[in-house]
């Protein structure tokens, strides 16, 4: 059956997937344990682990409640609650099966964590006497549910509370910055139980029978309609029956070929081993592969084996083995498409997430760079990576950050572009409130400012913030020119950006209201050429106007190199015949062109789409009332970007409010001016070099060419 | 939600009730260019209005020229009495497609006649008022009617009228003939306790002083430019002339200046940038050796009141190079430079005194001596009861002029002309 599966199969190139990496604290407790790292805290979280669980369940009524103070329960009332208290507390410290003792283990918290719970318990005790006082129906109503959850099926229930657990812990964390407290719990909650319903799917043990274990893969992976999944069997040393599960082409086959199969099927391969299980002699004798882990429960084995792992089942054992088998394809490292520079670095990120972090650490190479990885869409299990400097960045920003990616509910997200939308702080301003972009180097230097980024698979982009107007406004190129010419090309840019925003605009209000403002020799040219026409003036630009529109978006989607080409001389030619055609004034498409260059002047791609869109209204405004309306759509557009925030910083700091600027808005100045890291980044390291960067300069020592080299 | 939106409304809601009413399409307009009134004959004022209708002569999208070309076929000249400005303007667009607009209006003529007369007040002065008009149009005196003026008002070839307007009056800062002024200035002088109008003269030269038959010119040249408007003689070119002035007092002209002397007012106001002078030569009375003055300081003016005439002490400092010299004597040498600047010094004394004294009698004090004098008051009220203008004609003028030559041209040395009969 299998081997007629094989033959059937035909090699399809994978799309491109990205490294998966431990999601939770169980999975990354696994991995720590192959990684050969030991825990301190492994021992007392068991013998917490009653403690804990009492705790949670007062937690979790805490934040219930917390919300729904009422003053007007009677004295009775409040009796009966703390004596059904009481009672939940009891029920819940209930005695456990073994093997979830065993799974505690593995679903430890870091250190941390348990650190913060143990000082919460002071606090949570505290409020716990007036919480307990204060139950309403509906917490019964959840009290009720639970119970009967736990009879039915104690391990969904354990989940269940694991779950709760971490939900609890996590908005514990947040209390400080969320108002409504109540609602956001109930979805919490709703969340875990939607979460959990899922899991009771694949939450099944691995079985000692080996037959057993592959049915159960069969039935996970709806084989054998579903042909990508590989189930190779075979015997270790000829006597214990065995098998690897793997995705064709998501494997790098050598990994099978030569390192597995080989040794496993060698027929000496148990010499030395004696009675019991062979997975641990396997583990530590046979296998010569780098990364392997052993798991026992296929909630944890399945999303693994879909992001490119290899699991060897072996007969007798209730554990298997996770082999680190990645290698499928994927795009080479290329030059930035979107950014590109004359002067500087000219490598892009890819659509590998691993990659991408690869290329950022080249950069930046120190210990304090964490990277911290979470699955953020639920059904096409897409990783993200949060990367920050552990010594610089502000932590309240890294927690904002972590506490708006946790809290995504969502089946599914292609990459940084839809993660963007999830997270920023309003949906509905025109400019872009996280940077997005295509350099590693730009990352880093953002990094290395006290920003953190996430990196997404799927995307060659990363995301940075929190941002400010002039994030978007630099390119880095700007730094790796001298101070004179960047800061000359910062100022054509924002020159363009003017243009491109204000210059149609301001065309239209002159045209129409302000006809004495216009030199009367130009005034001259620009009646002459508009005497063919026969729209009015506001029809004729937004003919114009869009027209360009259509070219740009049309010259993305001609194929090929005639892409680029067509889209210019498609503008010219169709300016040119429009002109002798007598439907637009030759003076129009100046204006149009020139509108459409400055817009092309600005480096960030969501910016100059804001700014082509708001050009629209702002020719609105100035077609309504002339100079005013535009003043006035303009007022409108800087209110709008001056009351935006990213992550907590206003859109316009170091202007609005005004902060040290440290050289570094339009006008650059000397690199070593720029002494100080962003001043609205509140960093914990604010010094970014020290008191005498160019220690040449200054020094003292006779005859060090302080004559010579400063050429006085 | 709601709330923001109303709040929206509530900010978006004003901006529409301004309403497009504004709005105009640039081609609806009729540019009047030049306005001219002259004294009425069926109403109070005859108004002439020049209406540019900037069309090309190849018509279409402009590819052979792409500026913005005239010919004065491309202009509109209307003429009609009416009572006022606002009237004639109703009257007009009722007849013409187009609306009159008189944003890009760019000089306003009035003739002698009218000026004359005193109707400053009732005729021009109030157009200041008028939204359309901007306080910077040039206004000129002609010497006829305005129609006349307006009619030979042409623009420069290949140009537009307002480009060559404009240019024209540049030219009042660096040869001085004429004084350039503005209708601020016109109402500014009309009001003003302090300094008495003075107008650009203009006129049409009918060519009439161009001689081109006649007995070879012998004796001494005149003074360069001590004529009005309209004397010139010349032929060919535009028939427009500006040079000289017109003073006023009041609301009334009382007589008019040659271009020598606009030259010197000028200077003693301190407006003239750089100039072209010519005096006759100190040795050969029947040549001259024309002075190119090309720095100007701020003259030193100062006024004092404490007898019963006032007495005016003007200090002026020149920088200037020696353009020619026609009579060959070697004035370079530093012992004769001294010569030609002292003729000079005592020609330019000579002039402005001449012109204070034609100034004293037209007893316009368009010097603006007054704003010195000012400074001698302590209150407003005093200045005016003390009534400048009227103790102008009383007044004594003392000149000093410093002038000192920098170059001498490309000539480092004159020599003398050898021929047959050997040195000259």
């Amino acid at each position: 059956m299998l081997k007629g599966l094989k033959n059937l199969f035909v090699y399809k190139k994978p799309s491109e997937h990205g490294f998966r990496f431990p999601e939770d604290a169980q999975e990354s407790e696994s991995w720590n344990s192959y990684r050969g790292k030991t825990s301190n805290l492994q021992d007392k979280s068991e013998s917490n682990n009653s403690q804990e669980n009492r705790k949670e369940n007062q937690d979790r009524d805490t934040e219930r409640d917390s919300g729904k103070y009422n003053s007007n329960e009677d004295q009775k009332d409040k009796k009966r609650q703390n004596k059904r208290d009481k009672e939940e507390k009891v029920r819940i410290i209930r005695p456990k099966p073994v093997y979830e003792l065993v799974k505690k283990k593995d679903s430890r918290d870091d250190n941390k964590e348990n650190q913060e719970k143990i000082n919460e318990k002071e606090d949570t005790k505290q409020k716990d006497i007036k919480d307990s006082q204060e139950n309403t129906p509906e917490s019964h109503n959840k009290d009720k549910e639970n119970p009967k959850e736990s009879n039915s099926e104690e391990e969904s229930e354990n989940e269940n509370m694991s779950d709760n657990q971490e939900n609890c812990s996590e908005s514990d964390e947040t209390q400080k910055n969320q108002k409504s407290k109540g609602s956001k719990n109930e979805e919490g909650e709703d969340s875990s139980q939607n979460n959990s319903q899922e899991d009771k799917e694949n939450d099944i043990d691995v079985s000692c029978s080996i037959e057993e274990n592959i049915k159960t893969l069969k039935d996970i992976f709806h084989l054998p309609v579903n042909q990508d999944v590989i189930i190779r069997e075979f015997k270790i040393a000829r006597e214990i029956k065995a098998c690897v599960v793997f995705i064709d082409g998501m494997i790098d086959k050598s990994i099978i070929i030569q390192f597995t199969l080989p040794q496993l099927m060698d027929p000496c391969a148990l010499e030395g081993f004696e009675e019991g299980c062979p997975i641990d002699f396997l583990e530590k004798n046979i296998l010569s592969i780098h990364q392997v882990v052993r798991m026992n429960n296929y909630k944890e084995i399945v999303p693994q084996i879909l992001s490119g792992l290899t699991v060897v089942f072996i007969d007798g054992c209730d554990e298997c083995l996770v082999m680190e088998s990645r290698g499928y394809e994927k795009r080479d490292i290329s030059v930035p498409s979107t950014e590109t520079v004359v002067n500087g670095a000219q490598e892009g990120f890819t659509e590998n997430l691993r990659t991408n972090i690869t290329l950022i650490r080249r950069i930046v190479k120190n210990e304090a760079l964490v990277t911290e990885f979470k699955i953020i869409s639920k059904t096409n299990n897409i990783l993200a990576a949060l990367l920050y400097m552990e010594d610089i960045t502000n932590k309240k920003v890294v927690e904002e950050i972590k506490r708006r990616v946790d809290s995504l509910n969502i089946d599914y997200i292609s990459g940084s572009g839809m993660l963007e939308q999830l997270i920023e702080d309003k949906s509905f301003s025109l400019f872009p409130q996280v940077i997005s972009t295509e350099r590693p180097d730009r990352v880093a230097s953002f990094l290395m400012d006290g920003k953190a980024a996430l990196v997404c698979e799927g995307t060659p982009f990363a995301l940075a913030m929190p941002i400010t107007f002039f994030d978007l406004f630099h390119t880095s190129e700007d730094s790796n020119l001298r101070w004179q010419y960047g800061t000359f090309l910062r100022i054509v840019r924002l020159i363009g950006t003017l243009i491109a925003l204000l210059l149609p605009g301001l065309w239209t209000a002159l045209i129409l209201f302000h006809q004495e403002m216009i030199p009367t020799s130009l005034l001259a040219s620009i009646v002459i050429s508009r005497v063919p026409v026969p729209f009015p003036f506001i029809i004729e630009f937004i003919l114009m106007e869009l027209s360009f529109e259509l070219i740009r978006e049309g010259g993305i989607r001609v194929p090929g190199i005639t892409g680029n080409t067509l889209g210019i001389i498609g503008a010219l030619i169709l300016g040119q015949s429009a002109v002798s055609a007598g439907l637009v004034s030759p003076s129009l498409i100046i204006i149009v062109a020139v509108t459409g260059l400055g817009s092309f002047t600005i480096p960030n791609y969501s910016l100059a789409l804001a700014v082509r869109i708001a050009r629209f209204i702002l020719i609105g405004f100035g077609a309504i009332a002339g100079l005013y309306g535009l003043s006035v759509g303009f007022t409108i557009f800087c209110a709008l970007a001056l009351g935006m925030k990213s992550f907590g910083v206003p859109f316009f700091t170091s202007i609005a409010p005004e902060t040290k600027s440290n050289r570094d808005k339009i006008v650059r100045g000397p690199l070593y001016n720029q002494d100080q890291r962003p001043d609205y980044l509140n960093t914990q390291n604010e010094e970014r070099m020290g008191d005498n960067p160019r220690g040449w300069v200054n020094s003292s020592k006779p005859g060090g060419g302080r004559g010579n080299d400063q050429g006085r | 939600m709601r709330k923001r939106t109303l709040i929206l409304i509530c900010l978006l809601l004003p901006l529409i009730m301004t309403g497009c009413f504004d709005s105009h399409e640039i081609g609806d307009f009729a540019y009047v260019t030049a306005m001219g009134i002259d004294q009425g004959i069926s109403d109070t004022f005859r108004l002439t209005f020049q209406i540019s209708k900037f069309s090309q002569g190849g018509g279409g999208g402009g590819e052979n020229d792409g500026g913005g070309g005239e010919k004065s076929e491309d202009m509109e000249v209307i003429t009609l009495d009416a009572s006022s400005l606002l009237s004639a303007v109703a009257l007009i667009n009722s007849n013409i497609s187009k609306e009159l607009n008189f944003m890009h209006l760019k000089v306003i003529v009035l003739s002698e006649e009218i000026s004359k007369s005193g109707k400053l007040q009732e005729s021009i002065a109030p157009i200041i008022r008028y939204r359309h008009i901007r306080r910077t149009t040039n206004i000129i005196v002609s010497k006829g009617n305005a129609e006349e003026f307006i009619a030979e008002l042409k623009p420069y070839p290949g140009e537009l009228i307002t480009k060559t307007l404009e240019e024209l009056f540049k030219k009042s800062s660096t040869t001085g003939y004429f004084y350039h002024t503005t209708l601020n200035d016109l109402y500014d002088g009309i009001k003003s306790p302090y300094h008495a109008l003075l107008l650009t003269y203009g006129s049409v030269n009918e060519e009439d002083k161009f001689e081109s038959e006649g007995d070879a010119f012998e004796g001494e040249s005149d003074i360069p430019g001590n004529f009005y408007a309209g004397e010139i003689p010349r032929k060919g070119g535009s028939k427009i002339e500006l040079f000289g002035s017109t003073v006023f007092d009041g609301d009334k002209m009382v007589g008019k200046l040659t271009g020598f002397e606009t030259q010197m007012l000028l200077m003693v106001r301190g407006e003239l940038k750089r100039g072209p002078f010519s005096i006759t030569d100190p040795s050969k009375p029947d040549v001259v050796i024309p002075i190119d003055i090309s720095e100007f300081e701020q003259p030193e003016i100062e006024v004092d009141l404490s007898e019963e005439k006032p007495k005016i002490h003007v200090k002026l400092k020149l920088e200037g190079d020696i353009a020619s010299i026609q009579s060959g004597i070697d004035y370079e040498t530093p012992e004769r430079i001294p010569i030609v600047e002292d003729a000079f010094e005592k020609y330019l004394t000579k002039g402005i005194e001449d012109t204070f004294e034609k100034c004293k009698k037209l007893k316009a004090d368009v010097f603006k001596f007054g704003t010195t004098a000012v400074c001698e008051f302590w209150t407003i009220p005093e200045w005016e009861e003390y009534n400048w203008l009227g103790k102008f004609s009383e007044s004594e003028l003392e000149v000093e002029v410093d002038f000192t030559i920098r170059r001498t041209g490309k000539l480092l040395r004159s020599e003398p002309i050898y021929s047959s009969e050997g040195k000259e």
